[in-house]
């Protein structure tokens, strides 16, 4: 009987556990561009959805094209968030900005709400509601969708963090920034390069979810929190540490649900967060830092 | 004078306020109005308790609104169903709250970083949902009615909840004045430095949670037995962004800034409610203006404001009055005695074949030494030879890979650096390590055990810096800051002072005062440890002298038998000697 079960968890949980990837890359992105935590990466999420949305159910555009431009829509909220006040704060403590980062999060959950209302909304899922049969899972084509578009875009992420001038720049400069202006390298602009992609990222993870998930205004938060969750998971900042962190997360609330309780679904994912903490707290992949007296 | 300037202000502050409530209480009709303050009183009391924990830690908590819940269920739950009387559920409450804050504090603030934020987030959300999900207990979603009121009325409450919050505010004051508060201060500015100062900076920081937690717990009690029905969206992780929120915008860590920020961000979305559907992008957007144009918050903007508009009215700061001239440093005699460890027991430092590396980079390989008291010691290596690795582990900031470090034979490898510190093992560091808010004085004070502080003044005299007694350590010379390091490891009546390039970055005559100040601690039973580079300071204090060289010891002995010996005089010079010639080029 539960073994008859494991492989539809597992199949939610991989689902479940990209979408969190893609979040807690974001989320890294941001922290070794700039040490601190950008609580706006649920926005992101939110807004990369509800564009898409709006374009493929009011203006009629195709899915793809709709997913595109919201994708260009939510970069730009990205770098305007960088250029505007992140970079603009007359004090740039770690703390003062996390909390621009909440103020952000906020004004945008609010043009949410007066933008698409209080109704949550969905997309319908790329090849429609066709289930297949995967051993004894029953699989909608989105899922596949996700997994496959996921698994590209990491490898894409991982062609340019390694192979590209501008990408190694950007890990050059989560490494050491200074030591990054340095040789020459335009700190700045990889800082607000790095909010955009973030941006970027998070939209495509919202588009990704949104036919399995519905979204509202308020959803953003939710898959905010569990992203940082993932990111801790995996020993925040390290972008391998970060995909897998997503991909365990989202099999352990999976397994959860199933054999413990739906109804606490979603406080494994942080009660695996406070075991991580008290227990290894650089994370799976993370270093011990080395303090300097 | 600058830091009861403040309190005066704050005296103030809180005269004015309570002024205006109690007009508010005589003159005021309207109960909305007395709901809006009581809810502001009751989330200053949180935010206050909030500021104690950046005050203390410099990091914050977003999990608050938790134990503001923990506090409401607990006693709702033991006074609807257990029938207990509403002082029972109080002590319940906050018991709990005290339980739930240890749990979440001793793991996470034993480590560096940012662990606790992103505990108290995940503590949060599991409260969140637990209060949602187990509908048999809580009633879920739809919330728990019936819970008995303190005060009938708003009105009513509104005497309660103001007077409640001048305690909390009173005692936060008071608490943030006395010594423990200089150290919280103290631990947010340097960690390394108050940790050899022999403060256990765990304990505090810890204390300071569970402190702030249970503000929030009790604010949580209160608000239970106000609204006499609770649910769980006034707990979310929301709120605890909110109360973060205030005390940032009311200026972090200023207990009358939070106020300040609790009352203008509560009763901000009231007038926002003008704007219908788009109060909540108001906000946000109002707190990124603030955050951006404000960041200090905005108290201490204002108190910045006040101070330059004194000036400009030609009220000067007062000036420092010079007491003596620096030339005579030194030179005033301590009475004998007083300086040393308060047991006249001579115990030896030992390190036994101490070994630390970094991955495959060996740092120190098996270096075995005493240091005898009574004794100068000076040592002495080129950049990298591992002589600050070395204080770092006497000291207990780094825990060797392999050997033992034993004090009068009592094995302390495992002691943490405050213990070590309170045994007697005193150090300054190679870059200085102060507390620039603090004032010298306070400096000594928190380094020094309990009993008068008439040692302190004297070593304000001795190491000359009576004159800038009562100025922040931020704004006093370099010079001087490497005396007050010093005079601060001095405090604590230390056996050994280990010190670290003490006359770096100094000229002639400032690095002639320290070694003259260096030899009177020595004549006062103090037994030093002096590193440096520069052979010429060392080798004119010292008694004996250890040569550290790519982290083995190359020599020990007295400064002239180490000045010729042929290993020293090839690692400083670079001179060939007969076994080098091929290690050469």
């Amino acid at each position: 009987m539960i073994a008859e079960q494991l492989p539809q968890y597992f199949v939610s949980g991989i689902t479940a556990g990209s979408i969190y990837a893609l979040i807690a890359l974001g989320f890294c992105l941001i922290h070794n561009a700039t040490r601190i935590v950008n609580f706006a990466q649920g926005e992101f999420v939110m807004l990369g959805a509800l564009t898409t949305i709006s374009f493929v159910s009011d203006l009629g555009f195709p899915i793809w094209l709709g997913a595109i431009l919201s994708v260009f829509i939510v970069t730009a909220v990205g770098l305007l968030l960088e250029k505007g006040p992140i970079r603009h704060s007359k004090d740039a403590s770690p703390l003062t900005l996390v909390m621009i980062t909440v103020g952000a999060s906020i004004a945008i959950q609010g043009s949410g709400m007066v933008i698409w209302g209080k109704d949550a909304h969905t997309l319908p899922p790329i090849g429609g509601y066709h289930y297949i049969r995967v051993l004894n899972a029953s699989v909608i084509p989105q899922t596949i969708v996700i997994v496959a578009v996921v698994t590209v875009l990491l490898l894409l992420l991982y062609f340019f963090f390694h192979r590209t001038m501008v990408g190694k720049a950007i890990r050059a400069v989560s490494e050491n920034s200074e030591g990054a202006a340095l040789i020459g390298i335009p700190v700045r602009a990889l800082v607000t390069a790095s909010f955009g992609l973030s941006g970027a990222i998070g939209a495509i993870a919202g588009i990704l979810v949104t036919p399995l998930t519905t979204m509202s205004y308020q959803s953003g938060l939710m898959l905010g929190l569990k992203g940082f969750a993932a990111a801790i998971l995996g020993g925040f900042g390290s972008f391998p540490g970060a995909v897998f962190g997503g991909f365990l997360l989202g099999l352990m609330e999976s397994f959860g649900a199933g054999f413990v309780s739906s109804t606490y679904k979603d406080a494994v994912a942080f009660l695996v967060l406070l075991a991580i903490l008290f227990c290894r707290p650089q994370g799976l992949f993370g270093k011990v830092q080395v303090r300097r007296v | 004078m600058r830091k009861l300037k403040i309190s005066r202000l704050n005296a103030f502050l809180l005269a004015l306020m309570t002024v205006s409530l109690a007009v508010c209480y005589f003159f005021l009709q309207n109960d909305y109005i007395f709901l809006v303050l009581n809810i502001i009183a009751l989330q200053a009391i949180a935010v206050t308790g909030l500021n104690i924990l950046i005050d203390a830690t410099g990091q914050i908590s977003i999990g608050h609104a938790a134990f503001y819940g923990i506090g409401a269920y607990t006693s709702a739950l033991v006074t609807v169903h257990l029938g207990w009387p509403i002082w029972a559920g109080c002590l319940a409450s906050l018991c709990l709250v005290f339980l739930m804050s240890i749990i979440l504090a001793v793991p996470t603030l034993r480590l560096h970083g940012h662990y606790l934020v992103m505990a108290t987030l995940g503590f949060n959300i599991i409260v969140s949902i637990v209060l949602n999900q187990w509908e048999s207990l809580t009633g879920g979603p739809s919330g728990f009615p019936g819970i008995p009121q303190i005060a009938s009325g708003d009105r009513n409450f509104f005497l309660i909840s103001t007077s409640t919050l001048a305690i909390f505010v009173t005692m936060t004051l008071i608490l943030m004045q006395s010594k423990t508060g200089k150290i919280f201060k103290a631990i947010r500015q340097n960690e390394s430095a108050i940790a050899a100062s022999g403060i256990n900076v765990e304990m505090y920081k810890i204390f300071a949670f569970v402190l702030s937690s249970l503000y929030a717990g009790f604010a949580g009690f209160l608000y239970a037995h106000y609204m006499s029905f609770i649910s769980p969206k006034t707990f979310n992780i929301f709120r605890s962004l909110q109360w973060v929120t205030m005390a940032v915008v009311g200026g972090m860590g200023h207990i009358t800034g939070g106020l300040i920020g609790t009352a203008v961000l509560t009763a901000l979305p009231e007038f926002l409610h003008k704007f219908d559907e788009w109060h909540v992008f108001f906000y946000g957007f109002l707190l990124i203006i603030c955050l951006v144009f404000f960041p200090k918050g905005l108290a201490p903007t204002v108190s910045s404001v006040i101070k330059k508009w004194h000036c400009s009215k030609g009220v000067r700061p007062p000036t420092l009055k010079k007491v003596g001239g620096q030339e005579n440093i030194g030179q005033i005699t301590l009475l004998p005695g007083v300086v040393g460890h308060a047991d006249k027991d001579d115990l030896p430092l030992r390190l036994e074949r101490v070994s630390l590396n970094f991955g495959g980079l060996q740092i120190l390989s098996c270096i075995s030494l005493t240091f005898e008291p009574g004794t100068i010691y000076g040592l002495i290596g080129p950049n990298g030879a591992g002589k600050t690795s070395l204080f770092n582990i006497i000291t207990g900031f780094v825990r060797p890979a392999e050997g033992k470090v034993l004090l009068g034979g009592h094995d302390i490898t495992k002691l943490p650096p405050y213990k070590r510190a309170r045994l007697g093992i005193a150090r300054t560091f190679q870059t200085v390590q102060i507390f620039p808010e603090l004032t010298v004085f306070e400096h000594l004070l928190i380094a020094a055990g309990e009993g008068n502080n008439s040692f302190q003044d004297m070593l304000l005299y001795f190491f000359e810096l009576a004159h800038v007694r009562n100025t922040p350590a931020g704004e006093i010379s370099f010079f001087e800051r490497k005396l007050l390091e010093i005079a601060r490891a001095v405090s604590g009546r230390p056996r050994y002072l280990l010190l670290d390039e003490p006359c770096a970055g100094l000229n002639e005559a400032e690095k002639n005062k320290i070694i003259s100040c260096i030899r009177q601690l020595h004549r006062h039973g103090v037994t030093v440890v002096l590193a440096d580079h520069h052979m010429d300071v060392v080798m004119n204090v010292v008694d004996r002298t250890v040569v550290l060289h790519q982290g083995r010891i190359l020599c020990e002995g007295s400064p002239h038998e180490v000045r010729n010996h042929p290993d020293v005089v090839k690692a400083y010079l670079g001179q060939e000697t007969l076994r080098g010639k091929d290690l050469q080029c």
